[in-house]
């Protein structure tokens, strides 16, 4: 999935050594084409946004982030971002190893596990979610109103990144120099340490990053979504994040017939 | 060397165990509220009007946007592989953006710009009879936008295995441009292409913030599934909430399935 | 003896590597495990430094019982073919690694990998990182790091198979000369029986998960234990029944003399300095190598008939039936 940013050595120096062809009519139109859907889609709707919440000036915007509750709620969420991040760092690495390294049977179900979260809708996330650690929660734990349960949501939805971006990086490592490493005396922890270690930690880090901006970034959806947003109404100095009080001073819901549960109804 | 020691299997049964709880057994749930009064559920939505257009509405909406993202994302990335030109690697940092972007952010930046009253050039296009927020124009933007990096994510690192030697090869051979795109360069990246294809299906059918915001969410109109299982689920009705869901995460599920088994297995 | 192996076998599923292999190998000498790909003598290899453990048998590293030891505890230096170098350190990281594991004083670990960087001719690129090395040096600084902890035996694993044809006769030299001045017992797998003949004091060959011969280059090659080993160990021929070298026989354009096979020339090739030349006798093609000198001598074309013979000195082994 996300293959293409990593393994900086390899790829780039195929990509130089080979060199890419200049434009010619054909591929320049295409770029053309390609530049001006790109631009409408992606490039002029998020400079909107950037415009608009800078359109009252920077002070504006400071005092929107520096008032009270909206440094409470980003403080929530780049804490929760940081936490969420940390476990994914840990049990990410973990199971890329046992996925790699490790053979047994049911590890081919464990793999489609993986990817489910990235391809569940995250309003069924949510529900998945609640159906085991909501009110009727089987295992007889509650946490759905809790700082908790928004936690639960960000480890969900961003359980592929690391796994997936640690992952090929460990299969493409030589057991070689592992052995070289044991042969010269290292124990398997001083191994991991010092020579397994350092191979992964770009792809480590470009995980986390990833999990990072996906996790700040999905408060939002987690708030509008129901598994969340009652927190959000239910307890607002407890969970309400900051990535909700961004779109409330970027600039209003433009509808009143959409957006968030807690106005729709 | 052979892993050896317990910590194997403490490590394996950790992985296990933390899957389970995070990821198998709540969607297992999912399955079993769904079914809890046999088929009902399954039966009540699938006979409600509104529901039945939501569900149509998100496949026409899905099957648009992977298409656009289809050609977009192959296009792109043979531009970004085999070809250079200025800014090259700005363009390939922000076409990675939209992954990271929240989604109500996505909507709403839609809504800047194309929103019927107060957006860039919204009141324009409207002018001209073209309404996109609200409308199931605005409801394809959303979707192709979230899942816009995906396709090329997929067929990038496919092309640059590849290499160019086969299409120079044909190309002495006398293809022109388009031969050697469809007779060779296709192919070689053909399931790279279907892993992109499958994925951003997956992410389309799912959009729920994005297409939550630009929608307009009108009953029988521009209320996609995801949209329902939400109102679903405030309104209380618990099992036509799990239905819907249910049928979504069939879906993601399937997708994922039909990935897994297409991937060639690597590292044998 | 450094290494004693008795017994050794090891299956790998239904394959069978090595088949009740024993082996021992002499202290401060340099034995090559020759032998086709496949034939197991990588894997005796890796069962030597413990990065395989054999179904059955023993190993003894320098009298202690070595069956059982992880890697980590056998003080073995191994070389791979494919260096195995740690990417993210520099050469001098590399070299000290297994030094810093046994906590070497700073002062003594800098001394050392000095010294080791001389040895292998690595002196000015210290700082450097693996990937901006050739794949010569690369090995070289392998070798250093596989001797920095003065091991007990240094074992090495097709170490020029990865390089190309003129650095791997440099290299193989140099290994040669290395060896000299360090003494340590050294054992090295290689497909290239020439690689063999020339660096070795000893060669074990190993086929089929089986060891063929044990001896030194001049044994192998004069008295080849059987078939298998004297094909392996250079280009041979037949003639009637007899397996032999083609340079070991004589071609006369005289009468027939006894022993000798009367034939037609049927090819001429000329290879460098030496011209092959095959003779049709009956069914049989036998090809005979000879100098130029003895070519032009002869005075013979396609066509001619000649007289085949074994020389006085020559070496030969009866034909096994297969």
């Amino acid at each position: 999935m996300t293959s293409a940013t990593l393994a900086p050595d390899r790829p780039a120096t195929r990509r130089s050594a080979r060199g890419g062809r200049r434009l010619d009519r054909y591929s320049g139109l295409g770029l053309g084409v390609a530049m001006l859907w790109f631009s409408l889609l992606v490039l002029i709707p998020l400079t909107a946004v950037v415009v608009t919440a800078s359109e009252g000036g920077w002070g504006r915007f400071w005092d929107a982030v520096t008032n009270e509750q909206t440094a409470a709620a980003i403080r929530l969420t780049v804490g929760t971002a940081l936490g969420v991040t940390l476990v994914n760092v840990v049990m990410g690495t973990l199971i890329a190893w046992v996925l790699v390294r490790d053979r047994f049977f049911g590890k081919r179900l464990l793999e489609i596990l993986i990817d489910i979260p990235f391809a569940l809708p995250t309003i069924v996330a949510g529900l998945v979610l609640l159906s085991l650690y909501g009110p009727e929660s089987p295992l007889g734990v509650d946490i759905h109103n809790t700082r908790i349960a928004v936690f639960l949501a960000f480890l969900f939805v961003t359980l592929p990144f690391i796994v997936r971006t640690v992952q090929p990086v460990l299969a493409e490592l030589d057991k070689e120099v592992e052995e070289a490493a044991a042969s010269l005396g290292a124990s398997r922890f001083t191994t991991f340490r010092r020579v397994i270690l350092p191979s992964l930690t770009p792809a480590i880090a470009a995980g986390a990053a990833l999990s990072f901006a996906r996790g700040s970034a999905s408060t939002a959806r987690w708030c509008s979504c129901p598994a969340t947003c009652r927190c959000v109404r239910r307890s607002p100095r407890s969970a309400s994040s900051a990535a909700s009080r961004t779109t409330t001073w970027t600039a209003p819901p433009p509808s009143p017939r959409c957006c968030w549960p807690s106005r729709s109804r | 060397m052979a892993e050896r020691g317990a910590g194997r299997y403490v490590a394996r049964l950790v992985v296990v165990a933390y899957l389970f709880f995070l990821v198998a057994w709540p969607l297992f749930l999912v399955g079993q509220n769904t079914f809890e009064g046999g088929l009902e559920n399954l039966r009540g939505i699938l006979q409600d009007p509104d529901v039945v257009h939501a569900l149509r509405l998100s496949l026409i909406v899905a099957v648009i946007a992977v298409v656009v993202n289809t050609v977009f994302g192959v296009g792109v990335s043979l531009l970004l592989v085999r070809y250079e030109f200025p800014g090259k690697r700005l363009l390939s940092a922000l076409l990675d953006v939209p992954l990271s972007v929240s989604p109500i952010v996505v909507g709403l930046s839609l809504v800047l710009v194309y929103g019927g009253r107060n957006g860039w050039f919204g009141p324009t296009l409207e002018s001209a009879g073209l309404q996109v927020i609200f409308a199931t124009p605005g409801i394809v933007m959303a979707t192709a936008f979230v899942a816009l990096p995906l396709v090329i994510r997929e067929v990038v690192p496919v092309l640059e295995e590849v290499g160019d030697e086969q299409e120079q090869a044909a190309r002495s051979l006398g293809a022109n441009a388009l031969q050697t795109f469809w007779r060779i360069t296709l192919p070689a990246i053909k399931w790279g292409v279907i892993y992109g294809v499958v994925l951003s299906l997956a992410r389309s059918l799912g959009e729920f913030g994005a297409v939550k915001v630009v929608s307009g969410n009108v009953l029988g109109e521009t209320r996609t599934t995801t949209l329902v299982v939400e109102e679903k689920y405030l309104n209380f009705d618990k099992g036509g909430a799990y239905a819907a869901a249910f049928l979504l995460a069939l879906v993601a599920v399937a997708a994922i399935i039909v990935v897994s088994l297409l991937r060639p297995k690597e590292s044998k | 003896m450094s290494i004693e192996i008795s017994g050794v076998s090891k299956r790998f599923g239904s394959f069978v590597a090595l088949d009740d292999v024993s082996v021992s190998i002499p202290s401060g000498q340099l034995t090559a495990l020759l032998g086709p790909s496949g034939g197991g003598k990588s894997t005796l290899l890796r069962i030597i430094a413990g990065l395989e453990q054999a179904d059955s048998g023993s190993v003894r590293i320098e009298g202690v019982d070595a069956t059982g030891l992880p890697p980590q505890k056998r003080d073995v230096g191994f070389v791979f073919q494919h260096y195995a170098a740690f990417k993210h350190m520099s050469v001098r990281r590399n070299v000290a690694f297994g030094l810093e594991i046994r906590r070497r004083p700073k002062a003594e670990i800098r001394r050392r990998v000095d010294e080791l960087l001389r040895l292998v001719h690595l002196e000015q690129f210290g700082d450097r990182l693996p990937a901006q090395l050739s794949g010569g040096q690369r090995q070289r600084m392998a070798l250093a790091r596989a001797l920095a902890v003065e091991p007990t035996v240094l074992l090495l694993d097709e170490p020029f198979g990865a390089l190309d044809a003129k650095v791997r006769k440099e290299l193989r030299d140099w290994l040669r000369r290395l060896h000299d001045e360090v003494h340590v017992t050294t054992v090295f797998v290689t497909h290239d029986q020439e690689e063999a003949l020339e660096v070795a004091d000893e060669i074990v060959v190993i086929n089929d998960g089986r060891v063929e011969q044990i001896g030194t280059p001049d044994e192998l090659y004069d008295a080849p234990a059987n078939d298998f080993v004297m094909r392996f160990l250079g280009p041979v021929t037949q003639l009637g029944d007899r397996l032999v070298r083609p340079h070991d026989l004589v071609i006369h354009t005289g009468e027939a003399a006894p022993g000798a096979v009367t034939g037609r020339v049927t090819r001429i090739t000329r290879i460098g300095f030496e011209i092959r030349v095959e003779v049709t006798a009956g069914e049989q093609v036998v090809i005979v190598t000879l100098t130029r000198t003895r070519f032009r001598a002869l005075d013979i074309g396609e066509g001619s008939t000649v007289q085949v013979a074994l020389a006085p000195e020559a070496v030969d082994a009866p034909l096994e039936v297969a």
